[in-house]
């Protein structure tokens, strides 16, 4: 079963055109959805949740249409936005009975777990918090009701290293559960790495590519050469490259790598930067 | 709903604690007041705005956005800052009401009739032009329509002399019946659009 399928989704803002997006996340995986700044990353997420209106396709949450299933169907998806929007003067114990109040599954004993676990002062204002103890916050919220799909937009941002690694193995774990799933958008792409099980990369709105990870590291591969190597190679298979003070990094696919020729491995945060770079 | 309730009760308690103190001491002033409608009005104007501040803090604090991803629909949560409104303007008035008889003097169907009338038609107003244009431009478009309708109140009065400038002369020939309706009226109305101007809107 698929825990979120986007078929042919679109947003037109006259300056921007968002899609379409084809895009599949099966149950037990996670997604990274990476793009540089204003890529419509974003914008496919709050299309997803129907904030904001969509020009065209559909969104299906395990098998059903997703304007249909809201706002109930949101029972089952846990959200933390780019900016956690509780109010200021609210503490941690007062959102947990106003979400109380909203989710009809919602875990207090889950909850209050998560603000131990992640050592937040319960009595303290939001506003008086830290960046980074905000999003713990948000996160703790969307992990509290019994969520099946996970939607995350910058989770990351404003935690410190060991933080993040401890939130990026809470995502794993909930991933344990085959019938969950996570969509998660960073630019943080050394997490996404760690994380995910599918990458997709938008870039100015467009679907570059949407790949199992692993199968990218085998697909495509770094040529480190020199010019003149470089001008050996055919140029439709370069599909992307930057000069550094020792010759040319380019990116090949590996099936069409001249023969002989040694490709490295690439991480998804180059091979996310040398598609841009080209596109551009 | 239970939850947007609580929310706005702690936001009204933390952010409009001073409003609601003056208003409590206005309305505890106001059954010794006599015929000085000040003390009555100034609560019933400052409560009646309790559900468009609450909206402006929503949109600054992000909550407008955040609240769409949970199982709430936008027309629940336009529909709880109208309950929210009659009920502190039911409690409101509640109090108004117990204060009056043990303590009042003067009319207490003119006070009541005064202060759900400025309670919930001035909310009725402005929360359909904030829920279309957003807590700022709204409030500047409510202020547009309020001196309209100022300007359109001094010339009908003009005619009408001195006894007009009593709040409670307007309502004299008007049976309490027919008032409590036609302001219920224009709140469920007012409700019916903010809902329909909230769907279409793109946050």
């Amino acid at each position: 079963m698929n825990a979120l399928e986007l078929r042919g989704l679109q947003k037109n803002y006259g300056d921007f055109m968002l899609g379409p997006l084809d895009l599949t996340l099966p149950a037990g995986c996670i997604m990274g959805l990476v793009g540089e700044n204003g890529a419509g990353k974003t914008t496919t997420i709050k299309l997803i949740l129907d904030m904001i209106s969509r020009d065209g396709g559909t969104v299906s949450l395990y098998g059903k249409d997703a304007k249909e299933s809201y706002p109930l169907g949101k029972e089952e998806i846990g959200v933390v936005l780019d900016e956690v929007g509780f109010s200021a003067c609210l503490n941690a114990l007062e959102v947990g009975k106003i979400m109380r109040g909203v989710y009809r599954n919602w875990d207090q004993a889950v909850y209050e777990g998560y603000l131990r676990r992640f050592e937040l002062p319960e009595k303290k204002k939001f506003k008086d918090y830290s960046l980074g103890m905000k999003k713990k916050l948000g996160i703790a919220a969307a992990l509290s009701h019994n969520a099946r799909l996970l939607v995350l937009d910058e989770p990351t941002g404003g935690l410190d290293p060991v933080v993040r690694d401890e939130v990026v193995d809470i995502f794993s774990e909930f991933t344990r559960d085959e019938s969950h799933a996570v969509l998660i958008s960073s630019h943080i792409v050394s997490d996404l790495e760690k994380l995910c099980d599918y990458i997709a990369f938008l870039h100015r709105g467009k679907l570059m590519l949407c790949e199992e990870k692993d199968e990218l590291c085998e697909e495509y591969g770094v040529a480190r050469c020199s010019l003149e190597d470089f001008a050996a190679i055919e140029p439709s298979a370069v599909l992307g490259k930057r000069e550094t003070p020792y010759g040319i990094e380019a990116l090949l696919r590996r099936a069409d790598a001249p023969a002989g020729m040694e490709l490295g491995r690439i991480d998804i945060e180059d091979l996310f930067v040398l598609m841009v770079k080209e596109a551009k | 709903m239970k939850g947007l309730l609580l929310k706005d009760w702690y936001l009204s308690v933390k952010y409009a604690r001073t409003l609601l103190l003056v208003s409590v001491v206005f309305l505890v002033l106001s059954p010794f007041a006599g015929d000085n409608w000040f003390f009555r009005l100034y609560p019933s104007i400052m409560i009646g705005m309790l559900p468009s501040t609450l909206y402006s803090y929503d949109e600054r604090e992000k909550w407008t956005e955040y609240v769409q991803s949970m199982p709430v629909s936008r027309a629940l949560y336009v529909t709880e800052k109208y309950v929210y409104g009659a009920l502190t303007i039911a409690a409101y008035l509640a109090v108004m009401t117990i204060l009056h008889l043990i303590f009042g003097t003067g009319s207490l169907v003119a006070s009541l009739e005064i202060s759900l009338s400025i309670g919930l038609v001035a909310p009725a107003l402005l929360l359909p032009l904030l829920f279309k244009f957003g807590a700022e431009k709204g409030r500047i478009a409510y202020l547009v329509l309020m001196g309209g309708l100022f300007a359109a109140t001094l010339i009908l009065t003009n005619s009408a002399g001195e006894a007009s400038l009593n709040p409670g002369f307007r309502f004299a020939g008007l049976p309490v019946w027919l008032l409590f309706a036609a302001v219920a009226v224009i709140y469920v109305l007012s409700w019916r659009l903010s809902v329909a101007l909230y769907q279409k809107r793109e946050l």
